[in-house]
């Protein structure tokens, strides 16, 4: 997928003028966050689990390469092929020849990120096998001929009369004419038209939560089963997942359930969990005659050796987008990158380029809500701000920031002069607010001020005010 | 020239400072593989049966026990008249089921699913109390196409099969089938979604109700 993360100050201005978006993003509000707390709140076994998945992914982290052999063999054993790729290229070339090969006609795809990292449908396209979406945010996206906005509420960033506009337009070449209103019509329009994508498929495309090293076996984690008609129904089953997904045993990938689907939308577990384990067998009645699995690195083992290992332990729940301040605000598209957010702030340097996307480190006020919330105790704020440090050590971003940053550092290791400087500024700005309280202009501040007011100091700070009640209370003795 | 394969694994070695099967550690691999050590599991103050049974209509399943097999018919017929419709299914293969005695009106078929299948009889392999989820395994008796084509989803399941825990599943996998089958549908719940405005509405893309009978 193209980046447009370097144009992030534009995009995110962009977005909090966009007042469909706007509409959108309010409409989401508190629901993933609330969902989930209800969800942690049943749960007394947070803690340890947390802790468990943590320890299991470290475990499997630090001997990769045995756990991926032992599940290649497996696969191999159920009747499966695995493939390997160092590249998203390399990881699209691959699929679009195992699609190639048995002569596909119509391809169907459930949600994968790591599909999305790879390029995968434009890669098909280019092939002249355009794959058809199946989960219903991602069809509606593709309509949209739009990336994904969050990594598991693709559609988030869509109201419903957008959503019933690319319907109208794109349907009606199903016979489908009738105007849409309600949610249920919607639901069960893209029910009918993706019904008939699903039985001609001839292959179908899918990503895996976790991979089972002991058994073989994909995980893959769904609500409205497309994933499941997708694996299940065409003659190939194609899944795409980076190389950290392995865990060792099933009641590993067991652990991890525990955790996934309750920061992700606060259940206890979704609708559909299903293992899949190579082709249809000889007793089978149904499912695919073959099934392939295409690990992807993409920068991952060097992930592995270097200080943003932690962020490999990632289940990509979505938790840390949801409880994000800054993603709450621009929503997932000004990003600009498949993966938004804190997690996506930390992995679309790594996976593009640190200066292909200078400003994402940047876009956090490192509140740690989302290492707070974050199942498998990623420290984000600490990768975001190892990106800074390298960012800094680039010497990027502008004259003038790095002039400030450098003014600052020399400032506050002397305590004297800072404290002076900072009794002087505050005093200056409150005389200036004359006591409103807020500043409406502000030299070398107007980026702030533009649209919105600069709270002013209160005359005092905290430092010269605690000096003076000390001083008072010596008095007093 | 060096495969993708190999340049990964290599990659990944160097960075672990380990030389390619080293001993030690591959024999750690295996002891954690053939342990299947648990971590933490939850627990509740009610029986399993009762667990089960509210997880399940918590996600919107509804319910039916009955306590012979006899009743199981009847079970069937109660909930086609319910939602007025018509008396076709396509069943699953499973003692219980193949028992049945389907009376005259009925058309039954033993097969795959297609897309146009209205209702569809499985029996499930388990319940799990922790979650309310049935377990379904890919096999002859059952396609998997069964669990996720019709509008309508019955599925039969005996009280005795309900475990505790989603591990006892494992457990009972390795104990019966030796291995896993190509496909474990945990099932929970009928089809949802909640793509348009993050509203849930059920019937996404599988069954739009799901409805259990449970033979005591």
């Amino acid at each position: 997928m193209k980046s447009s993360s370097r144009a992030f100050s534009a995009n995110a201005e962009k977005a909090m003028l966009d007042t469909q978006l706007q509409r959108a993003l309010n409409k989401a509000g508190s629901g993933f966050i609330d969902k989930r707390r209800a969800a942690l709140d049943a749960l007394p076994e947070f803690e340890a689990l947390r802790d468990t998945a943590k320890a299991i992914k470290e475990h499997t982290l630090s001997h990769l390469d045995e756990y991926l052999v032992h599940f290649e063999q497996q696969v191999m054993a159920n009747g499966g092929q695995v493939h390997w790729a160092r590249t998203p290229a390399e990881a699209a070339n691959l699929v679009v020849e195992l699609c190639r090969a048995v002569g596909a006609q119509h391809v169907t795809k459930g949600k994968t990120m790591v599909g999305e990292e790879i390029g995968v449908n434009e890669a098909l396209q280019q092939a002249g096998m355009t794959p058809i979406e199946t989960d219903l945010g991602e069809y509606i996206i593709q309509l949209a001929d739009e990336p994904p906005s969050h990594i598991i509420a693709p559609a988030i960033h869509k109201t419903r009369e957008q959503i019933t506009a690319l319907f109208k337009q794109h349907h009606e070449r199903y016979g489908l004419t009738k105007p849409l209103e309600t949610i249920p019509e919607i639901v069960n329009e893209a029910r009918q038209v993706l019904r008939q994508e699903f039985l001609q498929a001839d292959v179908g495309i899918t990503g895996a939560n976790l991979l089972i090293a002991e058994t073989g076996s994909t995980v893959l984690v769904t609500n409205e089963g497309n994933g499941d008609l997708t694996a299940s129904l065409p003659r190939v089953h194609i899944v795409i997942a980076s190389i950290e997904k392995v865990v060792p045993t099933l009641e590993d990938a067991t652990v991890i359930l525990r955790l996934l689907a309750r920061s992700a939308t606060g259940q206890e577990i979704t609708s559909y969990t299903s293992f899949f384990s190579g082709p249809k067998r000889d007793t089978d009645l149904d499912g695919p005659e073959a099934f392939h699995v295409v690990l992807v690195d993409n920068g991952r083992t060097e992930m592995l050796g270097n200080d943003y290992h932690p962020m490999l332990r990632c289940i990509h729940c979505g938790a840390c987008l949801n409880h994000c301040p800054v993603y709450s605000a621009i929503g997932g598209h000004a990003y600009g990158w498949v993966y938004p957010g804190p997690m996506g702030s930390v992995l679309t340097p790594l996976m593009i380029g640190l200066q292909q996307a200078p400003d994402l480190p940047q876009a956090s006020s490192l509140c740690g809500r989302c290492a707070e919330v974050c199942p498998m105790s990623i420290p984000l704020p600490d990768l975001l701000r190892q990106h800074r440090f390298r960012l800094h050590a680039q010497h990027s971003g502008s004259l003038l920031t790095r002039l400030t940053l450098g003014a600052w550092a020399w400032l506050a290791r002397r305590p004297a002069i800072y404290h002076w400087t900072m009794n002087t500024i505050s005093g200056v700005l409150h005389r200036l607010s004359r006591k409103r309280g807020r500043l409406h202009r502000l030299p070398f501040a107007s980026p702030w001020t533009r649209s919105r007011d600069f709270p002013a100091p209160q005359g005092e700070t905290f430092m010269s005010a605690w000096a003076k009640k000390s001083r008072q209370q010596g008095g007093d003795k | 020239m060096t495969t993708a394969r190999d340049a990964i694994l290599a990659s990944i070695r160097q960075t672990l400072g380990r030389e390619e099967g080293a001993e030690t550690t591959a024999g750690k691999v295996q002891q954690q593989i053939q342990q299947h050590a648990r971590g933490p599991q939850l627990d509740w103050n009610e029986d399993d049966v009762s667990r089960f049974l509210g997880k399940l209509e918590a996600v919107a399943g509804t319910l039916h026990r009955v306590t012979g097999k006899t009743e199981v018919m009847a079970a069937i017929h109660t909930y086609l008249h319910q939602h007025n419709l018509p008396l076709q299914l396509v069943s699953a293969k499973s003692p219980v089921l193949d028992e049945l005695d389907w009376p005259a009106e009925f058309t039954v078929e033993q097969r795959t699913a297609t897309g146009n299948d209205t209702t569809v009889i499985t029996e499930a392999f388990a319940g799990v109390a922790e979650t309310g989820s049935l377990v379904l395994l890919s096999g002859m008796d059952s396609p998997t196409s069964l669990n996720f084509l019709p509008d309508n989803y019955i599925c039969l399941l005996q009280r005795t099969h309900i475990v505790r825990h989603i591990e006892d599943v494992w457990d009972r996998i390795r104990q019966q089938a030796g291995r896993m089958p190509r496909a474990v549908n945990f099932i929970t719940g009928p089809s949802r979604t909640a793509d348009v405005e993050q509203t849930i509405q059920l019937g996404a893309h599988g069954p739009r109700r799901l409805h259990l009978i449970l033979l005591e």
